[in-house]
């Protein structure tokens, strides 16, 4: 099982409509993404956090991932997520993220500033941080920042995408990976793609060999997009579909199972004497060491 | 004396499309995976251009290492794969330079091809295992296309012929 968790949304903000051209080049993109062997890949929406929410539930998540590419989802087996990462630059325009975070199956920081930074390693509800890749990083990582960020169940993100554009980025992106392997002593890290079009979709053969020139050890390169990447996408999931994260509704292995999670279809009835046995409930082992 | 140590990479070109309508993916998804090079490439130009990826993206110390073993043993045009042989110890700075290529040819030779991705599908550490490899690979790639082919009668298979031809 290989995981991406980081393909483009064609949208800027949620006031933008989407483009069925772009649209089409998504289709394309994940194609390719099945064909490189892929299983599970996310789509990732990012708006800056001072842009309001909408307060329809319906309007939160504009991906309608099912109606657009259901067919693609059957054709190919493929599975698709949805994200929202969220550009922090000032923590005191932050907006409450309970109510959105319902509509996506993975919520992510990027934060542009050193507050933000703080902000987002501390105390933000989050499952994934990341960070702009081709530019400069706003401050120094310290090895506590991270660590601590690790610790407590958030995963940090390495973007491959932003090598492949121009110059000034593949040099920002070799000093940035370095200082994230660095600070993060190589623990809890996932490889993800950032995707924008089909070409810049590239095999795990590729990949690993990229990270490892640039220092990643090689046992972590195939594990950071395989399982911890998936734990990343699991934990995200518990949130909205678990109770604290410990009790879920479903049968069994939820952990390596990540398609039984989220049908909707179980019907949970009160306890008679007929249909009792419905119902399990399965404890979700949230925190596995990698 | 120890003996010199190689591998080989087994690479495929692949020509991903651009846009795709809901319609498309209707149809045999094999065929947008796979397809055959054009004419204007060979050897030569696949060497041409590794040669600059290596130097542009790994500068000169990473065009002398790699170059010193470095050999395209074959490459067909009709299945758009082929296998490269290096030094065991470059073999990451060869795939790093494979992972950067986005185009063949120049413009000045009127051979240009843009639009592609080089993908490294195995490495292996001598060259019999990697013709059984392929063999066995190919057999697989013909399997699941007859299946396509039952359930679905109504594709064009004229792109096809390049299945049938067997690796060297």
């Amino acid at each position: 099982m290989l995981v991406d968790l980081n393909v483009r949304w064609p949208q800027e903000s949620f006031n933008t409509p989407v483009i069925e051209k772009d649209i089409a080049e998504l289709r394309a993109t994940l194609i390719t993404l099945h064909n490189v062997g892929y299983s599970h890949v996310v789509l990732n929406f990012t708006v800056k956090q001072q842009d309001k929410f909408p307060s329809d539930p319906k309007e939160m998540n504009p991906m309608n991932i099912n109606e657009r590419f259901g067919q693609l989802m059957k054709e190919t087996g493929l599975k698709i997520y949805s994200r929202l990462t969220l550009i922090i630059d000032d923590p005191s325009k932050g907006q409450s993220l309970n109510k959105i975070s319902q509509a996506y199956d993975i919520m992510a920081a990027l934060p542009v500033s050193e507050k933000g930074l703080t902000l987002a390693t501390t105390s933000l509800d989050i499952d994934l941080l990341t960070f702009d890749y081709g530019n400069r990083f706003p401050t120094f990582l310290k090895h506590k920042n991270i660590c601590g960020c690790v610790k407590r169940g958030v995963k940090v993100e390495m973007v491959y995408g932003y090598t492949l554009r121009d110059l000034s980025q593949r040099r920002q992106f070799v000093q940035n990976v370095r200082s994230v392997i660095r600070s993060s002593r190589s623990r809890g890290l996932v490889i993800s793609g950032g995707a924008r079009n089909s070409l810049e979709v590239r095999n795990i053969l590729g990949v690993t060999a990229l990270f490892r020139t640039l220092g990643f050890p090689s046992d972590k390169c195939s594990k950071a997009m395989n399982d911890t990447a998936a734990l990343v996408l699991l934990n995200g999931r518990l949130r909205n579909k678990s109770y604290k994260q410990t009790v879920t509704v479903g049968s069994g292995n939820i952990v390596h199972d990540i398609e039984g999670l989220g049908n909707d279809t179980i019907k949970i009835v009160k306890r008679g004497s007929s249909s009792s046995a419905n119902i399990k409930t399965e404890p979700a082992t949230k925190k596995m060491k990698i | 004396m120890v003996r010199l140590k190689s591998r080989y990479v087994l690479f495929e070109i692949t020509y991903p499309s651009q846009t795709l309508t809901n319609n498309d993916c209707k149809q045999n998804l094999l065929l947008l995976k796979h397809k055959s090079s054009p004419k204007q490439i060979n050897s030569k130009i696949i060497m041409q251009e590794i040669r600059r990826s290596l130097q542009l993206y790994l500068g000169d110390y990473g065009y002398g290492k790699v170059n010193s073993l470095l050999q395209l043993k074959y490459f067909s045009n009709n299945t758009s794969t082929g296998i490269l042989r290096c030094h065991r110890e470059d073999i990451d700075l060869l795939l790093t330079a494979l992972f950067y290529i986005n185009k063949l040819g120049d413009n000045t030779n009127n051979n240009y091809i843009g639009k592609l991705v080089i993908n490294p599908i195995k490495i292996s550490g001598t060259i019999k295992k990697m013709e059984q490899f392929i063999i066995k690979r190919n057999d697989r790639l013909l399997k699941n296309i007859n299946i396509n082919q039952k359930q679905n009668d109504t594709n064009d298979f004229n792109d096809l012929n390049w299945a049938n031809d067997e690796t060297e």
